[in-house]
Order: structure tokens, then sequence, then C-alpha cells
């Protein structure tokens, strides 16, 4: 490694702060400071040419700071008042310290964090979701209307969110607030949103909706925003109670070729959500609820199943071995966000009566793309059966390592939940191989052959803990009230918690037609 | 029952074989099968190589181990840390406002090198003694002498799997002694850990029969 890359590294791993390009230059390079004071107090001309100089010196930092990046050393933090760049170093705090008889040489290259999928990400196999925030940022949180006084509360919380979250952010029972909130208020959400790169999951019970009129012009509005999207939450009696406001919020979405999501709560009755990697839920009976916050997952490895398949088959073995490196990689991952949460999360920590509570019931996700499902060729059975195996090495994992935490006095949450990816999650996935499945009435939903697949997709959001979106994409002409009967077959006859219909693909005069798929 | 050895590995060795070969086994508040002695004292006499043991959990690869720093970084930080139900180092350093290491242990010997006072108390009987509560901390308390120009230290562990938690215990333990140490200026003595209930889990017996057959 070059001579400044480590005096770099140095500068930042002794610092308490991140550095911006100017200060990392005036610890490294001796004249800086000297040039800096001279460039002051000298006249035009020779300033311009000490300009020059330092313009110079930043080219040739920035140089060293770049390769640092891209070896995953270090990460840009910020843009500071003036445009400047800030950096920090990816993990502060790997080295070694000294032990009775053993004192270990420190080096650059145990600064970066070293998992044991690097091979598999080598061949894009397998891909940590944003990489460059991996440990010191969570995937999402939750942010609990019920202990908030005010909409504008919430607003406030979600804004010291932006900072801490490198996907999605719920708020749940959004439907609390409907009488304060305006349209303004939803639009500078979604600004902040689309300027943070976050995606803001408004989650509704519709069964609280009283003021119908209010909340359609409001909903009119959410509809047309592309970073925050509603979640309803209803059974089949809520469903055909608001039949009628229903088929109003299906034309409104079908009018923008949004997505009706859809949270069974009588399967599922904590949150549930989307990010741009995929779906959220907890993977517990009940949360506490006298919360204003928590987060829901911590760091998220994605797994591209059809490369392992191009490469291994349909091999269990190899696949429970990834699993196991993967388990590994998050736990590493979790042991230095732990270390480091209060100063990670501290902007939220205070808001809930015990720090602790914060990440109790927080998780870590490993995302499968192309895993099989419907796939010609692919062996449906001997798929669910090599995620069912791997889930279950997994599980052991997650013990074995609560019971040695526990027995170190060292009492903490970790946990691994499977989910599915979306293809948006990130780049350089395979192309979606899953062949869609049609359903031209609400009749085929009773049909032998869409019965054994949907049945299929039960089995798949039992094992997909973390959370699972069986999508369907009506085409043709909009028939509001046959879309709700398909959905209340769906939440009477099936055990998947979470579905979603895509209007997209509304169009034209023709006959209604339903396609189905799980996201993949 | 006191077991004593020159060095960390070789009294964690002794002591598993001793629970092994002579543990009453029953069935906990778990509903696991254990295997256990009551009151067990184990004497390190000489702290070198502390992070033995834990480096041979490591070697085995179907596990992972806390890594020295965290361990290190849970008895030494100050402040609460949000992902663990409690932190000894807060306790320790700020319990209900009390520096025990810093404003009284430190000085206290420093003023008085023969004192049987040094006594830091980790359990809170005002969080801990709740019946809802799960999580209460093993490490109830660490007394400090000076003896013979060299700082000794006890750590009183309530329920102590010896298997997975002693390793990371006498670490800890450590870290706090060094810590103490280097502030007063006196050298490290022994670590002696008092185990009430010093037991084994009946699904970590092969690797336990593993790490005995080591040489």
């Amino acid at each position: 490694m070059h001579k400044t890359q480590q005096e770099i590294i140095s500068v930042l791993e002794n610092s308490e702060t991140d550095l911006s390009t100017s200060q990392l230059l005036s610890n490294i390079d001796s004249e800086y400071k000297t040039l800096k004071q001279e460039v002051k107090d000298t006249s035009k001309e020779k300033s311009k040419e000490i300009k020059l100089s330092l313009a110079k010196k930043h080219r040739k930092i920035l140089h060293h700071i770049n390769k640092l990046v891209n070896q995953r050393l270090l990460r840009q933090i910020k843009h500071g008042d003036k445009g400047e760049k800030f950096f920090a170093l990816i993990i502060g705090d790997e080295q070694e310290f000294e032990l009775p008889n053993i004192i270990k040489k420190k080096s650059a290259k145990e600064h970066a964090l070293s998992l044991p999928i690097e091979g598999y990400e080598q061949k894009n196999m397998v891909m940590r979701y944003e990489p460059g925030t991996f440990i010191d940022r969570l995937n999402s949180l939750v942010i609990f209307s019920k202990k908030f006084k005010n909409f504008k509360e919430i607003i406030k919380t979600l804004d010291k969110s932006f900072n801490i979250v490198n996907d999605a952010i719920c708020i749940e029972d959004f439907e609390k607030f409907l009488d304060e909130i305006n349209e303004e208020q939803i639009t500078t959400i979604n600004k902040k949103a689309e300027d943070y790169g976050k995606i803001i999951n408004f989650s509704i019970n519709i069964g609280n909706i009283n003021d119908k009129t209010k909340f359609l012009q409001l909903f009119k509005k959410i509809s047309q925003l592309n970073n925050i999207q509603t979640i309803f939450s209803l059974d089949s009696i809520e469903l055909q109670e608001k039949f009628t406001l229903l088929e109003k919020i299906l034309t409104i979405l079908s009018n923008n070729k949004k997505v009706l999501n859809l949270k069974n709560k009588t399967l599922n009755k904590l949150p549930y959500f989307l990010g741009r990697s995929g779906p959220y839920t907890f993977n517990e009976k009940e949360i506490n609820q006298e919360v204003s916050i928590l987060a829901c997952s911590q760091s998220s490895i994605i797994l591209d199943v059809n490369k392992f398949f191009l490469i291994n088959g349909l091999n269990t073995e190899k696949f429970v071995d990834l699993m196991f490196n993967i388990s590994l990689s998050l736990l590493s991952a979790n042991s230095i966000q732990r270390r480091k949460s209060n100063e990670y999360f501290k902007e939220v920590l205070n808001l809930n009566p015990e720090e602790y509570d914060f990440m109790r019931k927080s998780s870590n996700y490993i995302r499968f793309w192309n895993y099989g499902l419907n796939q010609p060729g692919i062996n449906q059975e001997l798929v669910l059966n090599m995620i069912n195996e791997a889930k279950k090495k997994m599980k052991q994992f997650s013990h074995d390592e609560e019971v040695i935490y526990k027995s170190c006095g060292m009492t903490t949450r970790f946990s691994i939940d499977f989910s599915c990816a979306f293809e948006s999650s990130i780049d350089n996935l395979s192309p979606a191989k899953y062949q869609p499945l049609e359903i031209k009435t609400t009749e085929d939903l009773y049909k032998k052959e869409i019965k054994k697949k949907l049945k299929d997709r039960e089995e798949i959001s039992e094992l997909f803990s973390g959370g699972n979106d069986v999508s369907f994409y009506p085409t043709g002409r909009l028939d509001t009230n046959e879309i709700l009967r398909e959905i209340l077959v769906i939440l009477n006859s099936y055990k998947i918690p979470f579905f979603s219909f895509d209007f997209g693909k509304i169009k034209g005069d023709l006959k209604l037609t339903s396609f189905f798929e799980n996201v993949n | 029952m006191l077991i004593k050895g020159k060095d960390a590995e070789e009294v964690w060795k002794k002591a598993l074989n001793e629970i092994m070969e002579k543990g009453e086994e029953h069935i906990d508040n778990r509903n696991r099968q254990i295997k256990e002695i009551m009151n067990m004292q184990l004497e390190i006499q000489a702290p070198n190589e502390i992070e033995k043991p834990i480096e041979i959990l490591n070697s085995f690869e179907k596990w992972k181990y806390p890594p020295f720093e965290e361990i290190k970084n849970f008895i030494l930080s100050k402040k609460n840390i949000s992902g663990y139900y409690y932190n000894y180092g807060a306790r320790a350093f700020n319990f209900n406002g009390k520096n025990q290491v810093d404003d009284y242990i430190i000085p206290m010997l420093k003023k008085n090198d023969t004192s049987k006072r040094a006594v830091i108390i980790f359990y809170n009987p005002t969080e801990d003694s709740h019946f809802t509560r799960k999580d209460t901390p093993g490490l109830i308390q660490m007394d400090f002498k000076i003896r013979k120009g060299k700082l000794n230290v006890t750590s009183i562990i309530r329920s102590n799997n010896m298997f997975f938690g002693w390793p990371a215990n006498i670490f800890q333990t450590y870290c706090l002694l060094d810590y103490i140490a280097k502030e007063i200026g006196t050298e490290i003595g022994t670590i002696t850990t008092f185990s009430t209930s010093a037991h084994v889990i009946n699904e970590q017996y092969d690797a336990i029969n593993k790490v005995l057959n080591l040489k």
C-alpha cells in the first residue's frame, strides 16, 4: 500500500470524527498548512501560484482516497457546507490491542472487515446490500404513531431516521393523525426521501379510516409520489365493511399505475412493509408497542441463487455451507454495529424508555433472488428442501451464538431471517427467471393447479420469516369489484400474510386478466 | 472445590474435566440437561495467555466467539450500550451515578494498599431482582486485593457456563484488573473465579470432550 494511503488510514483511525479532504491533508502534509497560511498573507499574483499548488495537493490526496474507497477501506460520509467531501474508515475499531505475551502488528488490511463471503462476492453470487453503509446504518426501522402526540413529532423523528437507515422506514398506524396531515407535509416527506434515497411506508389500518373524503384527497396525492408507498392492513370483515372505499382506492392506484399493498392482519399483526431491497417484517409473535421507534433490519446480504445453481446445481450441502458463511459474515457485522450503536444511532436511542429497546427485535436478512420458484427445469420440491435445510442450519447457528453471548454475560439478540430480494435491490443480478402464473377470474383461485401453486407461495411465505410479497398483476380494463373479490378469497383461503396488486399493466378495454407471481 | 493452575488453559481444562466426571446431572430452568458443580473455585496463578481458551473455542469454526475487542468493550465501556440488555462496564463505571472504579477502587488502593474493601458490584437489585426480568448479570462482583506487591482479583459468578462463558469471564476480569493495575502502578497477580453454579450443557458435551483431548 502506498505510504500516503497508510497515512490517511492512520489519521482517520486516530480521529473521533469524519474528516474532510483538507483536514486529511493538514494532518499528513506539513507543507499544506504553511501554504494555506501563505495564501492569505501574500500578494495576489503569488497567491494564485500557491492556490495552484494547493489544488495539486488536493488532487493528489483525492487520488489516494479514491483508491481506498474502491478497496472499501474508506467511505464518503457527506458533503460539507462548501461541497467538500468528508471521509471515514469503514471499520474504525478493528485494530488489535496488546495482550499479555502477544503484541500483534497492526496493518492497514486489518481495517477492512474480512468476511467469508468475499469469494462469492467476486463471482457476483453474493452481495452486501449497500456495502458502503453495511455496518453503520440499519436497513429499516418502524416509527409507531401511537406513541406520538402529533404528526409534527413524527416528521422530526423521520428526519433523524434518514441518517441511520439505508433502505426503508415504516410509519405504523399512519391514519392516527389523518386529521392534521396536509399535502404539503406529504410532499416534503417525499422530497426528503427522494434526496436521501429512502422508501417511506405509510401503514394504514383500513378499518380505522372514518373521514373517507379527507383520506381520499390525501391518498390521491400520496399515490402520485414515488418514494412513499402505502400498506393497507385489513381482514376479510374490514374488506367488506370498507368495500366502497377500497374500490375508490383501487381506482386511484390504477389511474396512477401504482401498487396496492395488503397485509392480512389475521395472519400478521406486526408491521410489514417494503424497501428497495424487498419486504420487511418482525419474526415475532408480538412486539412491545410501548416504544416510539424500533430497528427492524440491521444488515442484509443478497444471494443470487440462479448463479449458485449454475455453478453448483441443486447441491444442498454446498448451499447450506454458503448459508453458514453468510451467517458468520452477518454476525461479524453485527458485533461491530452493536459495539458502536451508541455512536451510530445516538439520534434516536433516547426516543424509547430504554436505549436497549431500539434493537430489541431487530434481525439480519438473507435475501434470495431467482431461487427457482416456478422456473422451468428446476425441481420445486428440491428447491424448497434446500432452503429449508439452510434455514435449519442458520437457526442452529443463531441459537448457538445467542447461547455463547449469554454465557459470556453479554445478553444480546442475534437473528437472521430469510426473505426475497427485489430486482431493484442491487445491480448485477441475473435476469428474472420466474414464470408468471395467470388468473383470469376469481374462480381460477379454486382450480387444483392454481391452488397447488398458491400453496407453494404459502410455504415460501412461511420459510421467509423476514417477509414475502406475492404480487398479482391485473391487466386490461379495471374491474374493482372483481379484484376485491379475488382479495377476499386470498384473505380467507390462503396463509399469505402480505400480497400486492400491481396496476402498472392496466390499459385498454380488454377482459380482466390477472397475473400473479412471487416477487423473486 | 478449589482448582489451581499456572495458566487459563490448564485451569479451564481441569475444571471442564471435573464437571464432566463429577458434575451432578439435572434439568435447568430453561429445560436443558446440564452437569453442575456448586461453589467451584478456580485460580489462575499467572494470567499469561488469558485468551487461550477463547482461541481454542474459535478453532472449532462451528461458531464464532465474540471478538476480544467486543468483550473488552463490554467491561470497559462506561456507558450503556444499546445492543445489550446491560453491560458490565456501565455497572462498574456508572452504577446509579457511582463510578466504582475510578472514584473508589483506584484512589482507595493507592491510599491503602492493604485494604480489604476494594469491591465492585455488578448486580443491581433495583433493576435485576424482578421475577419477570429474563436477563440479569452472571458476574455479581469483583474483589481486588494487593498482596506481596501484586494486584489479585476474585470474580463471583452466580451462574457460569464453564465451556462458553468462563473464557469470556476471565478475559473480562483480566481487562478490568489490567486497567486498575496500570492506574495504581502494581503488577498483576492471580485471577480467581468463584462460581456458585459451574455447569455445562449437554449439547456441548462432544465439543468439551474434543477440548479435553487436545494436547
